[in-house]
């Protein structure tokens, strides 16, 4: 998801304080949850995409594109609450029977994965929220401020830093590759696979060696410290968060209610 | 010569593969001087260098920091790499971090100093590398150029007394090379040793205070580069070649256009005395 990383540091809202974006994101994402209305779920979507193709600056398509993404999957999940087998009749809206099983459609069922599929999508959009406006770095700033063990936060931003780095070596293995006639068919396609990915092993394996070394020749003993940078709190985003939620509490309320 | 800063006394270490790393070894390091280290590939430069900061022990022999033999118990190891930085040839192997801001906090942090301390320092090191407008960038979306910086800022923010080099200027365009080049005068004008490794002999020659020649992990030849660079054999022995000023300059000297033992260093100072 390296579309995502990069917007996560050129986004228009990159710098307002990560703390403000995660508790809308959060809490929104806990509306939409908790929430049974689908016109709930509707606002949402509607609210987070707007934010973030408006406010955000994030291309319309580019987000579309990796909207469809988990929501191949959610459709895909959907499938078995939507058909149902039977062998007894049920008040199905259109079924087909073969060798008394029955497959159909029944609206209860229906209705539970429109539902569904509104209320995974407003939460994708609260997630992409988060994470195509705040760039990793800042999330786990926010972990070590919430006293998430060390291990894990050093752990992560190893993980983030390394995982450029390999998919850079990959790259530059699958060029080389390419240069020498690598990938020209099927089967030395697989052959120069192979070597990418039994390679891609050793060179990370020295690149992290590397790594430790030049650690220690600043120091290292083993714990990674750094220094997060100073961010503020702005009052006034803080506050058009706070009545944006109250607002959708209450929305979410009064649509249970009547 | 001044008063040594690093120094090694036949210093010997084999890597477990087998490789010849280093063989009886001595050389100084004046301090305050800038010190270029030629040899091929292969000829232990950057081994020499991984032993000036303690992280390889040698085999035999002693490294010597300010006259002190180093001991390789933590308290003082802590302490050389605090005076002692190093910065490796591929900026990638060095940057552990996403964030620039971060990265640079690393090394002065391990310093046990206070964080108002560290982050003054980090400040200080993005301004005088001149990547204060990457702080916000991720280190995985910067230039090789900018990374180069990135991992200069980092070594420069532990304030160390002597920054080893491993070839800064390789894989980076004339200008970028150029750059870097003036920003270690500027190290060496507040009072900091450097050593680098390169193979650019134009570059030794104009640059360096003093010039080692290692080959198969041992000193072949030192001295001030006017000297070094004359030895025309010698350096043909380990596949270098003399600088072109210097070459240009004693053909000269030959037909008698220019006239002898002033050793320019740059093509303008040649240019000058032709015009003599």
């Amino acid at each position: 998801m390296l579309i995502v990383d990069q917007y996560a540091y050129s986004n228009q809202l990159s710098s307002v304080h990560p703390v403000e974006k995660m508790i809308f994101s959060l809490t929104t994402l806990l509306i939409a949850l908790i929430s049974n209305s689908i016109i709930v779920s509707v606002v949402v979507i509607f609210v987070m995409s707007g934010l973030l193709v408006l406010k955000a600056k994030i291309p319309k398509l580019v987000f579309l594109k990796l909207l469809l993404v988990p929501l191949s999957f959610i459709i895909m999940g959907l499938i078995p609450i939507i058909i149902s087998v039977t062998t007894s009749k049920h008040d199905f809206i259109v079924q087909m029977s073969y060798w008394g099983l029955t497959l159909g459609i029944s609206s209860a069922n229906l209705i539970t994965a429109v539902e569904l599929l509104f209320r995974t999508t407003a939460s994708v959009c609260c997630l992409y929220f988060l994470a195509l406006t705040t760039p990793m770095i800042e999330i786990n700033s926010m972990l070590r401020k919430l006293k998430i063990p060390a291990v894990f936060i050093e752990f992560m931003n190893l993980v983030y830093r390394l995982l450029f780095i390999l998919l850079d070596t990959a790259h530059q293995i699958k060029v080389a590759q390419l240069s020498r006639g690598g990938y020209s068919s099927i089967k030395n396609t697989f052959t120069s696979l192979a070597y990418l990915g039994s390679n891609l092993l050793v060179k990370a394996y020295y690149r992290a060696k590397k790594l430790s070394l030049a650690l220690k020749a600043r120091g290292y003993k083993g714990k990674i410290e750094v220094l997060e940078r100073d961010h503020h709190l702005s009052k006034r985003n803080l506050s058009i968060i706070a009545v944006t939620e109250i607002v959708l509490v209450i929305f979410s309320i009064l649509v249970e209610v009547v | 010569m001044t008063e040594a800063i690093l120094a090694t006394k036949d210093i010997s270490f084999n890597y477990p593969d087998g490789t010849k790393g280093l063989d009886d070894l001595s050389l100084t390091i004046p301090q305050g001087e800038k010190v270029v280290i030629l040899g091929p590939n292969g000829a232990g430069k950057s081994t020499l260098f991984l032993h000036f900061n303690g992280i390889l022990e040698p085999e035999q022999g002693s490294v010597f920091f300010e006259g002190q033999r180093i001991s390789y118990d933590k308290q003082t190891l802590t302490n050389l790499r605090k005076k002692v930085g190093l910065i490796f040839q591929d900026p990638d192997e060095q940057l552990f971090s996403a964030s620039v801001y971060q990265e640079l906090s690393f090394g002065p942090l391990n310093l046990g100093l206070s964080k108002a301390k560290v982050k003054q320092r980090v400040i200080e090191a993005m301004k005088v590398t001149g990547i204060s407008e990457l702080e916000e960038k991720p280190t995985h979306l910067l230039s090789y150029g900018q990374k180069k910086r990135v991992a200069i800022a980092a070594v420069l923010a532990m304030k160390p007394k002597v920054i080893i080099f491993d070839e800064p200027t390789a894989w980076l365009d004339p200008q970028g090379a150029e750059e870097i080049i003036s920003f270690l005068e500027e190290l060496t004008a507040n009072g900091i040793t450097i050593v680098m490794a390169t193979h650019d002999v134009d570059l030794a020659y104009k640059w360096a205070d003093y010039v080692y020649i290692m080959n198969q992990g041992t000193k072949i030849a030192s001295g001030i580069p006017s000297d070094v660079f004359q030895n025309k054999s010698l350096l043909e022995k380990v596949s270098l070649v003399q600088p072109l000023v210097l070459e240009l300059y004693q053909q000269l000297q030959e037909q008698g256009v220019v006239k002898p033992n002033q050793y320019p260093k740059t093509k303008q100072e040649l240019l000058k005395l032709i015009k003599n």
